[in-house]
């Protein structure tokens, strides 16, 4: 409804503008040329004010954005979630390439989008490393609030490395 | 250095492509001046051009690696001058500007040309410096576009273990791949994966669609109206801050609204050139997202249906090539995903089965209530989809290009159903996938329609001119 009320008050202001011109138009059907001003006066009114609050919120995100490092810049996407940044870069600089892994779901007390958002944020930082179904098949192992020894075949894979309170890393047995 | 300045050197490379595209379907002026004009043109056609031959070649097994582009960008160039030079240097008829009344010594539209240029001057170089530092936080801007980028990037062709693998079905592995097929050319020519980089290249994608959108219609419409209206593009909220998301809809809407304008004017003037061009930045929308393919055919759908009956038969056999030419380009990666077993999560043969729509019929009014909201939400699109609407019903009204205004009114009308329909038939809970995507994915909507407004805005001011030949449209109903 809001759609069409916009339209219907744009459409008698068009029909006002004919009217009032089509005293002075040679022909009835060139006054139809003062729509024109409807698109144009819209515009113009519009983009002024737009342009202003365009140029100092890009201003103002420029300012913000300098105080951040290069590398913190390329993590915001996952920061934003709360997702453990540090530990992802932890295990990508440890994996070689062409190595793959496995990381279970993440746990926890947050809602399941958050965590959900964590897991796909922490499957993009470590592409072009391939996430693998089954933890049998990965060469690396991350439990991510997950403690070890549960939920995976331990004999495959080496002593968990520990980064962080509920942050490990386990090495296929074999693996390379 | 590398990282700061080959990317740029890269776009320059798609830009010289894209005008030998041009000049080889006689639609740049000769000379330095007419380069200078139509390079957000070019560059568009470029990045369309080199991107739709890169995923054919993907697909085939060839990498798109730094030579691969570079060969590409030569080939077209080439192509293209060979092209012009069969053609004699004979351009097609272009319109002549129409006439303007002067204000001391100089046109209205002198002014309004050059207030628009400094205001989009100073917008577009604030928004350029702001781009270049802004980290990548939009969700889908990561987790499915520049991860794909970068898949590409690190791999030697497609990354097929990732496209097939179920663990990464939450990426849409179906969705086309223009987008991060340019993201990666950008990512190789740096040498890296820089996400704040990749900002700024998106800002010269959009200062590219203005550029192109002025370079279509000043020939054609006052400067008096395309400046005010193209401002309001540029600097509408709903554009610029969705763009800096790393969301794929305003590229989407780019590409559709320089196409949708080009089979406009082709619909008013004739010229294959148009049409052509056309249906390759139709053929780019439909390859960046899949609502950009359900536009795209909406929009071819609706100038068959609204050609001249005089006409008729030649045109639509134009359009009938033209509508060839669009399916070939996007036939090598819709073969590959169907060889390669990966689906869309739109039940879409289950979408024309009346008794699968009778049984979730609930979700059409939260759709509809949802898009209208969105499309009426002013403080992001600026009154751009209403204006477009009038300006249509008052060019049917004053029988101005009515068979165009029914072209745009026609396509909008499909494009509006076709999203109440992908709503209706999605897997997804309709409040979470309304809540997620409905503000985005009217974009390519209200593109299409900022192509009705600076069409038909100068069909009707056309009719004020007191020297009939001087219309730019040389055939109307």
């Amino acid at each position: 409804m809001v759609l069409l009320s916009q339209v219907a008050g744009l459409c008698v202001a068009a029909v006002c503008l004919v009217v009032l011109v089509r005293r002075f138009a040679p022909e009835p059907r060139r006054s139809f040329a003062a729509v024109v001003a409807v698109p144009v006066v819209v515009a113009s009114l519009l983009a002024v004010p737009a342009l202003r609050t365009a140029v100092d919120e890009l201003g103002d995100a420029r300012d913000r954005n300098l105080a951040l490092t290069s590398a913190q810049a390329q993590v915001q996407g996952g920061t934003a979630y709360g997702a453990r940044t540090d530990f992802i870069d932890w295990v990508r600089r440890r994996m070689r390439p062409g190595d793959t892994y496995h990381l279970p779901r993440i746990p926890g007390k947050q809602p399941a989008a958050i965590r959900s958002a964590i897991f796909q944020w922490s499957t993009y930082q470590l592409t072009p490393h391939l996430l693998v179904e089954r933890p049998q098949d990965a060469d690396w192992l991350i439990l991510y609030g997950r403690p070890p020894g549960i939920g995976y075949p331990t004999a495959l894979f080496g002593a968990p490395r520990r980064f962080d309170s509920g942050l490990f890393l386990l090495r296929r047995l074999g693996a390379g | 250095m590398r990282a700061d300045i080959a990317p740029f050197l890269a776009d320059g490379l798609l830009a010289v492509a894209g005008l030998g595209v041009l000049h080889g379907v006689g639609l740049l002026r000769p000379g330095a001046r007419g380069a200078l004009a139509a390079l957000g043109l070019a560059y568009l056609t470029g990045v369309a051009a080199v991107g739709l031959l890169a995923i054919a070649l993907l697909t085939l097994g060839v990498p798109a690696s730094m030579p691969t582009v570079v060969a590409l960008c030569g080939l077209l160039t080439a192509a293209g001058l060979a092209a012009a030079r069969r053609r004699d240097g004979r351009l097609p008829s272009l319109p002549a500007p129409p006439r303007v009344p002067q204000l001391r010594g100089r046109g209205a539209d002198f002014w309004f040309t050059a207030g628009f240029a400094g205001a989009f001057g100073v917008y577009a170089l604030t928004g350029f410096v702001s781009a270049m530092v802004t980290p990548l936080t939009g969700f889908d801007g990561w987790s499915i576009w520049t991860r794909k980028a970068q898949m590409l990037t690190e791999s030697s062709g497609l990354p097929t273990e990732f496209l097939e693998s179920a663990s990464y079905v939450f990426t849409h592995p179906d969705y086309p791949l223009l987008y991060p097929v340019w993201q990666s050319i950008h990512f190789r020519a740096a040498g890296e994966v820089d996400t704040q980089l990749l900002h700024g290249h998106l800002w010269l994608l959009l200062v590219a669609c203005i550029w192109a959108l002025a370079y279509l219609a000043a020939p054609r419409v006052r400067a008096v109206v395309w400046a005010p209206v193209l401002l309001a593009v540029a600097v509408a909220p709903g554009v610029w801050r969705q763009l800096l998301t790393g969301f794929a809809d305003v590229p989407l809407g780019i590409f559709l609204v320089v196409g949708a304008l080009l089979v406009g004017l082709w619909l008013a003037e004739g010229g294959r050139e148009k049409l052509a061009l056309g249906a390759l930045m139709l053929a780019a929308a439909a390859s960046t997202k899949n609502e950009g393919l359900t536009t795209a055919v909406a929009v071819i759908a609706s100038a068959a249906l609204t050609l001249p009956a005089g006409r008729r038969r030649a045109e639509l056999r134009d359009l009938a090539v033209a509508a060839g030419g669009f399916v070939l380009v996007l036939l090598p990666w819709r073969v590959w995903i169907a060889v390669h077993d990966i689906g869309s999560d739109l039940p879409v043969a289950d979408g024309l089965k009346p008794g699968f729509l009778a049984d979730r019929t609930e979700r059409v009014g939260p759709a509809v209530r949802a898009l209208n909201a969105n499309l009426s939400d002013q403080a992001n699109w600026l009154y751009l989809v209403p204006v477009a609407v009038v300006v249509a019903l008052a060019c049917v009204a004053a029988r101005a290009g009515a068979r165009v205004a029914l072209f745009y009114l026609v396509t909008a009308a499909t494009v509006w159903a076709l999203l109440v329909w992908a709503y209706w038939i999605s897997p997804y809970d309709i409040d979470y996938h309304l809540r997620t995507s409905a503000d985005r994915v009217v974009t390519g909507l209200v593109f299409v329609m900022v192509a009705a407004v600076l069409q038909l805005a100068g069909q009707l001011a056309a009719l004020a001119s007191t020297d009939s030949s001087r219309s730019p449209s040389t055939r109307q109903s």
